[in-house]
């Protein structure tokens, strides 16, 4: 899922706004409590407030975005990227926007038969039962990260990865774009609803940052390698083409002495392929090391109802072992759950002998028989 | 039996649930929590610390909320969370989280290479005090994705670049340059491919990207209005020439002082300009028609190899003209070693016996792929028009005739007297005069005005320039005119119509208004509005657009097929140049041209020798630079033909001048085919950029 993806789906641009950056800046003053008035195409008279960056007092600003306006506009400025005007607004929107939280509405919170659902999700030895106590609507919350990644080696590339965590499981959550779903999504939450048990926003960053550093790290080691086989290769071609020159310098530099004539020329000449062979390695190094720098650019906490399922594990003989499950209304199905011993993420179990419910393997031989799925 | 609870206020609490305390600024130390928590704490509540220490705080069931008078305990600078969790039956407990190292080993193991922004924990802690909106968050994630630096995979300035069609092999180029050739490269395109273009969307590309703020574009002095319309127009570059008023305000200082500059080489390469462009380190430098630097010897290639830059880029169609070492000399003006030593070079690469017969050609195409790009017509899959030409010779009337000989005779005589150094008309002002003569009665008569009241030329002269002015004043019929109506009824397409004067088009406006015609009038003195209102009534409705050249560089006009030259500039640059409104990639029609002249003047002369010696007409575009390229003239065409006419006795001296001249064109010409096969066995079908 990527960075325009998401983007689309948050509904950034309104149907009748100039795309790229004209569609931005007339946001960004409406947003900013200011106000836009276009003159002419690409040409606005532009009101942003005082505490606007650049602005001291409220003013009105003309900016064009076709340079070939300029000299019809005195006093305007271009508006482009890398214009101060513009970079001031970006930054200024980026320190704003960074943290937000939202709530997901319209989703089916009283899902049709959940036992069934249970029971079908979920597989249990033979002659085991599942069977539901309470099943209660919390808020989950999934804290989507948007990190930006920096690679900097002769040139600069970077790239922007969002990674969403569900801070009830603390594990990463794979559809982002049914999360992000605009429709859903709502300053205000529907109902009053307490919270599941979460990890901090915190804890949810490291498994976040953790995450997205993998791939980078992978990445950035591909990218070394190409940098350092350049390198190697740029290095010898130097050091033949200097050593060559150098050689060609000094056979003439003997001629010329044999001649008994003046070779100052020439020494000043060796001097100069010394100092720019230097010059140009050390150029050349400094270009192929490569550093990554991650950055986390904005947070998104989504507060998604989903029902907390307390389910039991009943078995002859046996004392009957609590289970929690998560339906999730989104995706129309249960959750995995964490196994409480090992802590991954299943969707079989069994008692142990302290009639805990864990999974298979760490139930152990106690396990009892083959797995079904509950029976319905 | 399910018990399902929707309402999960009513969920009772189990020991280890816990709630975050979130802190919000508008009430610091009031903190809501859900029913169920304020429920218990109500009923009576006893608060403590990690550490078992009582902590003071009260539950208000009212407003849902817990008041936590000692908050700034828990809150502070290493604190990333603060929980109330829930021990038992009116029993809380208030826990920190601290917030985690900064410098934390990534659980695969893997050694610490990235680097980790400490002022990522400031978001999670002050982001949650004040979140933003919705709004505001979506222009934040906007202006992170406008501002991102993609890898040169993804062109960023694709979808700012206006009025042209942006054709694969050009992008691909782009990308080739950025990503692989690290932005240094030997751009060889077969003529009419776009190499400017090319390099406009490689500069573009980099502005974007924070990695090109100083610019300096090196041309020939024919295609410094024409780099500058066109980056301006399409790139929204804005370059500042050498010859600006404000840049020659400034002196040597501009250089240093202006970061997009646009330079000829004759300029470049003199002092005090010389050095100043040599103090400064730019970001890029770009080259056009850069065979000017083939030849390690010149003061030009030892500028090139001396100019501080990160980028560069060398445009021309013929690397090679004469000598393999040529192409040495570029390479190594890009990558100096990368084609060894010069003397390495000949040893290695250069036949013995002929100098532009290469040896190890494989092993040159190796090294050469990691500067060159080079794109063939049969490659990029591009349908190209033919240009047709056809030139009316008209008889001027007796009065058009009588002004035309004295003004000429005039001016003639007036350029061989400044090559002995006699004062009167300055030699700008004689040449600006023929030209007139050439295009129009009208446009002579404001010129001859113009001089004539020029104080600092005689008495005398003035006199007879005021005489002139006066004739040409009277003079309101044009015979070229005449016939170009006429051939506007033999065309029913649309027609452009080029005049040097504004006078010129003034007449031909108000002829072509009385004859019937719509017409479109473009000219530099429009407004931006004006411009494009101009252009737009010519595609939409006007048959005709009536245009001088100043104001439409970088315009596209393929949209027509139809090109009038009702008068002609003496250099055949800018001749190609308004063709190349029209013919041009896009183009699905074959271009007609109709030039007009009248016999017996110093123009048809002219226009001969472009037609019958240099066929200029029928050449591809872009060919024409190729073959002046060749004359191995230091002059300007316009120099030259202002020379011959101050050296001529009379038109018919004139002529056989032309003659001349046409012949060292022929030779030009065929050397120029000569070096075009050559290029073709040297470089074949590679070079090409990636897909």
């Amino acid at each position: 899922m990527g960075m325009r993806d998401s983007k689309k789906l948050l509904g950034c641009a309104l149907s009748d706004d100039p795309p790229g950056l004209e569609g931005f800046v007339r946001r960004y003053a409406d947003a900013a409590g200011g106000t836009w008035e276009q003159v002419e195409p690409q040409v606005y008279d532009l009101l942003l407030p005082g505490d606007a960056p650049g602005r001291s007092t409220d003013r009105v600003v003309r900016i064009v975005f076709d340079p070939e306006a300029l000299p019809e506009n005195t006093g305007a400025q271009l508006a482009s990227l890398g214009t101060p005007l513009v970079n001031d607004m970006m930054r200024h929107a980026r320190d704003r926007g960074r943290f937000a939280r939202l709530h997901a509405v319209g989703l089916n919170e009283s899902p049709r038969d959940l036992l069934n659902q249970l029971r079908r999700a979920v597989k249990v030895p033979d002659g085991c039962e599942l069977g539901l106590e309470i099943a209660a609507t919390l808020y989950f919350p999934q804290a989507i990260f948007w990190f930006q990644a920096t690679f900097t080696a002769e040139q600069k590339e970077e790239e922007i990865i969002p990674v969403a965590v569900d801070l009830h499981h603390s594990r990463e959550v794979r559809h982002l774009a049914l999360l992000l779903d605009r429709s859903r999504l709502s300053e205000e939450p529907a109902g009053k609803l307490r919270s599941a048990r979460h990890a901090s926003l915190s804890r949810g960053y490291c498994l976040a940052r953790d995450r997205v550093s993998r791939s980078l790290s992978s990445m950035a080691n591909a990218r070394e390698r190409e940098l350092g086989q350049e390198l190697e290769r740029q290095v010898a071609r130097m050091t033949r083409y200097y050593a060559d020159l150098r050689g060609e310098m000094e056979v003439s530099l003997e001629r010329r002495a044999a001649r008994a004539e003046d070779i100052t020329r020439i020494r000043e000449r060796l001097a100069a392929i010394d100092q720019e062979e230097r010059f140009r390695m050390s150029e050349v190094r400094r270009r192929s090391s490569l550093r990554v720098r991650l950055e986390l650019l904005s947070l998104l906490v989504v507060h998604q109802p989903k029902v907390m399922l307390h389910a039991t594990l009943t078995s002859p003989g046996r004392s009957p072992g609590r289970l929690e499950m998560v339906w999730d209304p989104l995706l129309g199905s249960v959750e995995a759950a964490d196994c409480p011993a090992c802590r991954r993420p299943g969707f079989s179990f069994a008692l142990d002998r302290m009639s805990r419910v864990v999974c298979p393997a760490c139930a152990g031989p106690s396990a009892g028989g083959g797995h079904r799925a509950a029976r319905p | 039996m399910v018990r399902s609870l929707l309402n999960s206020a009513l969920l009772s609490l189990e020991p280890g649930d816990r709630e975050e305390l979130i802190l919000r600024a508008a009430k610091p130390g009031w903190f809501e929590l859900p029913e169920a928590f304020v429920r218990e704490g109500a009923a009576g509540c006893a608060l403590e610390d990690a550490e078992g220490r009582p902590v003071d705080a009260s539950f208000d069931p009212a407003r849902s909320a817990l008041l936590l008078p000692g908050w700034r305990r828990f809150f502070n600078e290493t604190s990333a969370a603060v929980w109330l969790e829930w021990l038992g039956p009116g029993r809380f407990r208030v826990l920190v989280e601290n917030l985690p190292p900064s410098d934390e080993t990534p659980a695969d193991g893997s050694p610490q290479r990235i680097e980790f922004v400490a002022a990522d924990l400031e978001i999670l802690r002050s982001g949650a005090l004040e979140p933003a909106s919705s709004i505001e968050f979506d222009l934040a994630l906007e202006a992170a994705q406008l501002s991102i630096q993609s890898g040169f995979d993804r062109l960023l300035c694709l979808p700012m670049l206006r009025d042209m069609q942006i054709l694969d092999h050009q992008t691909r180029t782009a990308r080739t340059v950025l990503r692989r050739l690290r932005g240094r490269a030997l751009l060889c395109d077969e003529v009419g491919l776009g190499k400017t273009m090319e390099a406009g969307i490689i500069l573009s590309e980099l502005a974007l990207r924070g990695l090109a703020r100083s610019i300096l574009i090196l041309v020939p002095p024919s295609l410094i209005e024409q780099w500058q319309g066109e980056m301006r127009r399409k790139f929204s570059l804005e370059l500042t020439s050498h010859d600006d008023p404000l840049f020659r305000e400034r002196g040597v200082d501009a250089w240093k002082d202006v970061d997009r500059i646009i330079a000829s080489f004759h300029t470049a390469k003199r002092e005090p300009h010389r050095s100043a462009i040599l103090a400064r380190r730019w970001d890029a430098v770009v080259i056009d028609e850069a065979h000017h630097f083939r030849n390690r010897s010149t003061r030009l290639w030892s500028l090139g190899s001396e100019i501080q830059r990160e980028f560069l880029l060398l445009l021309t169609a013929t690397p090679v003209q004469n000598d393999l070492e040529e192409l040495f000399n570029l390479v190594t003006l890009l990558e100096p070693g990368l084609l060894s030593t010069a003397h390495g070079f000949q040893k290695r690469f250069v036949d013995r016996k002929d100098r532009l017969t290469p040896r190890n050609l494989d092993e040159l195409h190796r090294l050469l792929g990691e500067v060159m790009v080079r794109n063939r017509r049969s490659t990029t899959g591009l349908q190209f028009t033919r240009r047709w030409a056809r030139t009316f010779c008209v008889t001027p009337g007796d009065r058009e005739r009588a002004l035309y000989d004295a003004a000429a005779t005039l001016v003639r005589r007036r350029l061989g007297a400044l090559r002995e150094g006699k004062a009167g008309v300055a030699r700008m002002g004689c040449i600006q005069l023929q030209m007139a003569l050439g295009s129009s009665s009208h446009a002579a008569a404001g010129i001859l005005e113009t001089l004539s009241a020029n104080e600092a030329v005689p008495e005398a002269e003035r006199r007879d320039l005021e005489s002139l002015a006066a004739a040409a004043r009277e003079v309101t019929e044009s015979a070229k005119a005449d016939r170009l109506l006429g051939l506007l009824d033999e065309i029913e397409d649309k027609v452009v119509i080029f005049t040097q004067f504004r006078a010129t088009q003034a007449m031909l406006r108000r002829r072509l208004g009385e004859a019937g015609h719509d017409v479109a009038v473009f000219h530099g003195s429009l407004t931006r509005l004006e411009k494009e209102s101009a252009i737009r009534s010519f595609q939409e409705r006007a048959r005709i657009l009536l245009a001088t050249e100043s104001g439409s560089e970088g315009r596209n006009l393929q949209f027509a097929h139809n090109i009038c030259n009702f008068d002609l500039p003496w250099n055949p640059m800018r001749i190609e140049q308004r063709i190349g409104r029209l013919s041009r990639i896009g183009q699905s029609h074959d271009v007609h041209v109709f030039n007009f002249v009248a016999s017996g003047t110093l123009e048809a002369a002219v226009l001969h020798l472009l037609e019958a010696k240099l066929n200029m007409f029928e050449l591809v575009i872009g060919e024409i630079d190729m073959v002046l390229g060749n004359l191995d003239d230091d002059q300007e065409f316009e120099e030259v033909i202002a020379d011959a006419w101050g050296a001529s006795s009379g038109i018919d001296d004139f002529a056989r001048r032309m003659e001349a001249l046409g012949d060292r064109l022929q030779k030009a010409k065929e050397a120029y085919i000569r070096q075009r096969g050559h290029d073709e066995a040297l470089f074949k079908d590679r070079f090409a950029p990636e897909g």
